[in-house]
């Protein structure tokens, strides 16, 4: 560990990490650009560099992509990648009141906290965690993802009903597409295209920037800007003083990240998902969030973070990439000649552990970097909505189609957000619709595999049996009760301040 | 009429209109199947539950939750339904006009709309500005994330891919 430190701290690894990480800010601030993307373009630049420093570029932009995909989630509701999601529940009401520098120095300074515990976790606790990971099979992950569902409770808004739709339809486009199973065509309609499925990057592109869009056009003509900038000096110490407010709140947004970002597959969206749900749960005061309160911004950005060193570990120790971006620097290693695992463990920890110490310093470079731009990025928000909006719908374009190089992905992103800005009008959010689309491909193929399994020894014994499965169905029965019992709570209240006006 | 543009009726339709759509293709083997199935059942519940509300709420004479739009609304949705169509012509021509050319025309006729105070200034602005963002993501995305874009099929040769 201390060579691996060694090897971290030298000037040109530190340089090439700084760059990755201004990459990185670029890559993560463009919707449809994805940290998986960026890093692959980058490997070929990687090739005539050391190994140390070529995976410690990858790692910087990996990193700072995690925290750059917040700045549209907040600015202008358009999540960058999909692990911004929860980002911009509370971030974009924050930018409407006039908070948007705190809302990206919230970020930037969560992002830095989630990634040093997440590169902690990799230093210290790699063969622990790892051990427990591998416990998670198809019917863990199952459940994981059922209990990830019930934050539709939190999005939902007035309607549970409507949020449980919601989910069901975001999970019905996950569906389209080939099968997981018999490898069957479900819901193409004779279209080929659609074979392919729908683009998990279009469609959140879809369901949450093209509402967004058709929104700022819609008040254009009541407001000429998103927002009111109002430039505040001291704006970073105030706002770092607000997170570090809340301890409890970092460090169990911290663990879920660092825990979820080592189950291979899991990923960096549900990390900010299951977060923001359990920063809900777990506070005293609920009302706020959703209408702009910082904690759900914070334990967002944190679980996220903190899932991409993470996601690391399963990489380095059993070679097994836990996420997209992991598996790119998994195929960057492999090129080198290097196998990922337990054998690079034994033959070159030096540059694995500089590898971890290069996931910190990515968190406090971007913490450096965001926060010297944060006041330059809010004032996208004086960009006038007349050349935003066009501004977005481009770059919107330019993301769904840049995925896959499919004009369809672009004509299904436009064909969501039609129909997400239609039925908004009727009191669905987009949460639960995103949160299906998110879950699906993850739900599923574990479902199908369960199932595979279940033909064996049982229904009862696959799903019902085990320490991890029991815990989950726990939660996930506690978390429905809780909101149900909630919303009782605040019909009551309602009904009871009602006959008291009266 | 007045009645059908309730929102709970109106969300209740929609959803059973969706579970038709996503019920009209199915096969033998439930594997493949289940996942979908269920999330096409959870949303037959919900329209149910949404459209029954809304029938009870016109039986027992309640004054329903009405769609109804200001003027001002009607304008917003005009200028919403305008913008949707420039940018449907503008998928459609990108494969004739070629990418970037589609992109500033789209990004110029929909900011030259969208500008409620014409001056000359800011007819100026919403070609410039424009003009100046396809140029910049052009070689952000071109060169530098090697995205191939669409290509002009009218006129091969003459505008950048």
């Amino acid at each position: 560990m201390i060579e691996g430190l060694y090897q971290a701290l030298s000037l040109s690894t530190l340089l090439y990490l700084t760059l990755g990480v201004m990459i990185g800010m670029v890559v993560g601030t463009l919707p449809g650009l994805t940290a998986t993307m960026g890093t692959a373009l980058l490997v070929p630049f990687t090739f005539a560099l050391p190994t140390g420093e070529g995976i410690a570029m990858l790692g910087g932009l990996y990193v700072c992509a995690m925290f750059s995909d917040a700045i549209p989630a907040c600015l202008v509701n358009t999540p960058g990648t999909p692990a911004a999601m929860a980002t911009a529940f509370d971030g974009h009401p924050m930018t409407l009141q006039g908070r948007g520098q705190e809302a990206i120095v919230a970020s930037c300074f969560s992002s830095a906290l989630g990634t040093v515990f997440g590169a902690g976790c990799y230093l210290l606790l790699a063969w622990p965690l790892i051990a427990i990971a591998l416990k998670f099979g198809p019917p863990e992950f199952c459940w994981l993802g059922v209990f990830a569902l019930t934050i539709i409770g939190s999005l939902a808004g007035d309607s549970i009903l409507k949020g449980l739709a919601g989910a069901a339809i975001g999970l019905l486009i996950s569906s389209v597409g080939i099968s997981h199973g018999n490898e069957l065509s479900r819901f193409t309609f004779g279209i080929p295209q659609l074979q392919g499925g729908v683009s998990l990057v279009a469609g959140l592109i879809g369901i949450f920037a093209i509402p967004q869009v058709f929104s700022m056009v819609a008040e254009l003509r009541k407001k000429e800007f998103i927002a009111e900038y109002k430039p505040k000096g001291g704006e970073t110490l105030k706002t770092i003083k607000k997170v570090l407010s809340h301890p409890w709140h970092v460090l169990r947004s911290s663990a879920i990240g660092s825990f979820i970002g080592i189950l291979p597959g899991a990923g960096s969206p549900i990390a900010a998902l299951v977060s923001y749900n359990e920063a809900i749960r777990w506070a005293k005061d609920k009302s706020q969030f959703g209408k702009g309160d910082l904690r759900g911004v914070t334990a967002s950005e944190i679980a996220n973070n903190a899932a991409a060193p993470a996601a690391m570990i399963p990489l380095v120790t059993l070679g097994v990439p836990g996420s997209s971006p992991a598996a790119v620097i998994a195929g960057a290693l492999m090129l080198r000649g290097l196998n990922p695992g337990p054998e690079l463990f034994q033959n070159d920890g030096a540059l694995v552990y500089s590898f971890g110490w290069s996931l910190l310093f990515a968190g406090i470079v971007t913490f450096i970097l965001g926060s010297l731009f944060a006041p330059l990025l809010v004032r996208i928000i004086r960009i006038p909505l007349r050349l935003l909006a066009p501004l977005i719908m481009l770059l919107a374009t330019i993301g769904a189609y840049a995925i896959r190089n499919n004009i369809y992905d672009v004509y299904i992103m436009l064909g969501l957000g039609v129909f997400v800005f239609l039925v908004k009008r009727l009191g669905f959010h987009p949460g639960p619709i995103g949160l299906g689309l998110i879950l699906g491909p993850i739900i599923e193929p574990s479902l199908i595999q369960a199932l595979y399994i279940s033909d064996a020894i049982g229904i009862g014994k696959v799903f019902f049996t085990g320490i991890i499965n029991i815990s989950l169905i726990v939660l996930t029965i506690v978390s429905v009760g809780l909101v149900v019992w909630t919303r009782r709570k605040d019909q009551i209240q309602e009904r009871e301040s009602a006959s008291v006006k009266s | 009429m007045q009645r059908l543009l309730d929102r709970d009726l109106l969300t209740g339709l929609i959803l059973l209109c969706i579970f038709g759509i996503f019920s009209a293709d199915n096969s033998a083997d439930p594997k493949d199947w289940i996942f979908p199935i269920l999330a096409n059942y959870v949303i037959l519940i919900a329209g149910i539950a949404l459209f029954t509300r809304g029938a009870f709420a016109l039986i027992i004479k309640r004054l329903p939750d009405i769609i109804h739009l200001t003027p001002e609304e009607r304008i917003a949705y005009f200028d919403v339904l305008v913008f949707f169509l420039i940018v449907l012509a503008y998928m459609f021509l990108m494969y004739g006009l070629g990418f970037w050319l589609s992109s500033w025309l789209m990004l110029s006729i929909t900011s030259i709309y969208l500008t409620v105070d014409k001056t000359r200034r800011n007819i100026w602005l919403a070609i410039i500005v424009p003009f100046g963002a396809c140029i910049v993501f052009y070689f952000a995305f071109l060169y530098f994330f090697y995205v191939p874009f669409p290509r002009a099929t009218w006129w091969p040769g003459l505008m950048p891919d």
